[in-house]
């Protein structure tokens, strides 16, 4: 296999793995909160739960920068 | 026609008339819904009577009894009860025998926790083992025992320090699964070894003192039990007609705790209320005939912020619930609902599209709402119903059930997801630039009145996204190099300057600029997640018929299985994240928020007339 694809592949598992492990250990503390909230406050859900998927974006750019290299290098 | 992005214009008004017209008056305010009562300055209100205390007790009493039947998980059936008057509901109250079945069903209560209490005295006796000579010498109180239980990877060190111990005079223990249960029998001086190893302490004395006399009764308790279930008529009839009578007293209720907010002097009695302006006049004329012309009404100027109301159809509803849960924009705001309704079946729908999932989730919510008739959760249910079959469409788009194409089935051919992945993303970002685009032309419009320099900067941010997209697209993409492609980029930087300049502190947030629109590539995102989930549980555990019986059941399982999983997180995910999409990327371009709701003095009747 070309080194330069393989080279490509792994960025590209970078990318997404980068990001989610970003949003994992944002997530963690977030949902933590969260749940301490909607306990004292059940009526604040929807907030906690917004709160929770704000993260969420930075797991979605290193997919979508994944699936950008993957195709300018041909892999899919 | 209504201006959709605008809450109704609400006025507050005082209408004050004669006390002997107060009950008539707040019936028909009640009955009409369109006000929304307020605390009057003028504090001088009755205290409760003896009627309000009379009701109170009855409705805490058929909220008792209907958390009885709740636990039985009885449906209400669509029964309207005829109670127009109070006499009508006490007489429906007395032929349903309310105090009686709140006495029967504290007596079940009682039964239950006898039952209870010898069912586990039994079940302890059968783990400890305890023989008759054991029951006894606790019963007759002449030695301290302690009954243990804890994992027996600790028996050989307990029987250790027993065997060392001079305190214990016997003991015995039974192994059931990976727990011991040991019972000491110690001197009366003494009753304990040191055991320092995590257990836990039963005491049963009580329940074997207890045991001979529940033992006897034991049957005389259950035929009791059932007879008391019998009286209690655990129906769907008997629970509708108590529905219908909390129904009634609760509206009583309301009706006398709403005199709280009035105010009062010696012959006439005051109310402060919000009311959309278009009916006020209905609520005069009401009042007018009721009380032949002896009321005054008018207008009062305040510095309050009325509430946000919007008139909504029906299936809206559910929408703007979920809308309020995260914010609700004040009345003097530009209201985004409308942008709201349209894009959230649509994100929705490209986030899930598959015919299969639709489905699916359209069924499920169905079948659920009839489990979860009332509330938040009927509402998202109702939401998720909707969105479902924007899920359709967009599947048919796509061409995909349950991932597999479908193309060949119905004769259509629909776009290929996966090779069009770029221009799905276009289209996502386009959604993103569109919708935030509209959210900073709001922020423009609800910033004119507060001050320039906020309207400009929202302006000047507005500018920056629709010329930079354009910008991009011609250099990057279309690699056009023309005088307009440097006019697009001399205006964004213009306006990037401008914004800088205008937006004070809020221009560390020039960010979000760039990083909004973009986050609508999650659109993209969700929708090849689960379209590739989907795919790889077909190439994986499709059962083929070639297989045996075993197999085939096996594959199929696992195939549903796994397709239920991705179903749910699917729909899961594309709630959360257009939800978010709308609130965070779209709403905080223009909207303040902390706004509240409308709501009106309104009867709620689902059981009685």
């Amino acid at each position: 296999m070309d080194i330069g694809i393989a080279l490509s592949a792994i960025g590209a598992g970078i990318a997404i793995a980068g990001g989610a492990v970003g949003t994992g250990i944002a997530q963690s503390s977030i949902g933590a909160a969260g749940l301490g909230l909607i306990s004292e406050k059940p009526n604040q859900l929807g907030i906690a739960l917004l709160f929770l998927v704000l993260p969420e974006t930075l797991v979605i750019f290193g997919f979508v920068i994944a699936i950008l290299i993957m195709l300018a290098t041909g892999i899919i | 026609m209504n201006n959709p992005f605008k809450s109704e214009e609400i006025s507050k008004i005082r209408i004050i008339s004669l006390e002997e017209f107060k009950d008539k008056i707040i019936e028909r305010l009640h009955e009409l819904g369109l006000i929304e009562i307020s605390q009057t300055q003028f504090d001088n209100h009755d205290n409760p009577s003896e009627y309000v205390n009379d009701i109170n007790l009855k409705l805490l009493n058929l909220e008792n009894l209907l958390n009885f039947y709740t636990v039985y998980k009885i449906k209400p059936i669509k029964k309207i009860y005829s109670i127009k008057s109070l006499k009508d509901a006490n007489n429906l109250y007395k032929k349903n025998k309310v105090d009686k079945l709140i006495k029967t069903k504290t007596r079940i209560s009682k039964l239950k926790e006898d039952l209870s209490e010898i069912k586990d005295a039994i079940e302890y006796i059968k783990l400890f083992d305890l023989d008759d000579g054991l029951i006894l010498a606790i019963k007759n109180n002449k030695f301290n025992y302690k009954a243990l239980i804890f994992n027996k990877k600790y028996l050989n060190n307990i029987i250790k320090i027993i065997s060392n111990s001079s305190n214990v005079i016997y003991y015995k223990y039974n192994i059931v699964k990976n727990n011991v249960y040991l019972i000491l029998l110690f001197m009366k001086d003494s009753n304990d070894i040191g055991i320092n190893i995590e257990h836990t302490v039963i005491t049963f004395s009580k329940m074997i003192n207890k045991l001979d006399l529940l033992n006897k009764e034991k049957t005389k308790i259950e035929k009791e039990l059932n007879i008391l279930l019998k009286e209690m008529e655990i129906s769907r009839n008997r629970y509708t007609a108590l529905l219908a009578l909390y129904e009634f007293y609760k509206i009583q209720m309301e009706r006398e705790n709403v005199k709280n907010f009035f105010g009062k002097t010696e012959r006439t009695f005051i109310i402060e209320s919000w009311a959309p302006l278009r009916d006020i006049e209905i609520i005069e004329n009401n009042i007018n005939e009721i009380t032949k012309g002896k009321y005054f009404i008018e207008k009062i100027k305040t510095n309050e912020l009325p509430p946000t109301y919007i008139k909504l159809p029906r299936f809206a509803k559910p929408f703007y619930e979920l809308m309020s849960l995260i914010n609700i924009p004040r009345s003097d705001e530009i209201n985004p609902f409308l942008i709201f309704l349209i894009t959230f079946p649509i994100f929705y729908g490209i986030m899930i599209s598959d015919v299969g999932y639709g489905l699916l989730a359209l069924i499920f919510a169905a079948l659920l709402k009839k489990r979860y008739y009332e509330g938040m959760a009927n509402s998202v249910l109702t939401i998720i119903e909707l969105s479902s079959i924007f899920a359709i469409i967009f599947g048919f788009l796509f061409d995909s059930f349950f991932g597999i194409k479908i193309d060949h089935y119905f004769g259509f051919n629909g776009i290929d997801f996966l090779p069009n992945i770029i221009n799905i993303l276009e289209l996502s970002l386009i959604f993103g630039i569109v919708q935030i685009s509209i959210g900073l032309v709001f922020g423009f419009i609800n910033n004119i009145k507060k001050g320039k320099k906020r309207a400009i900067s929202k302006a000047s941010a507005l500018l920056f996204i629709d010329f930079g997209s354009i910008t991009v697209i011609a250099f990057l993409f279309l690699h056009i190099y023309n005088y307009i492609a440097y006019i697009s980029l001399a205006i964004t930087l213009i306006s990037l300057i401008t914004y800088l300049y205008y937006s004070g502190m809020e221009g560390i947030e020039i960010t979000t600029l760039i990083s909004h629109p973009l986050s609508y590539s999650r659109i993209m995102g969700f929708s090849v997640a689960s379209m590739v989930i989907a795919l790889l549980i077909d190439r994986a555990f499709t059962p083929n018929p070639s297989y045996n019986i075993v197999v085939f059941i096996f594959y199929l399982l696992i195939f549903l299985v796994l397709h239920m999983l991705n179903l749910s997180l699917s729909v899961l995910e594309a709630t959360v994240q257009t939800l978010r999409l709308n609130v965070v990327e779209f709403f905080t371009k223009f909207i303040e928020g902390n706004g509240k709701n409308f709501q009106p003095f309104k009867i709620i009747k689902r059981y009685i007339k």
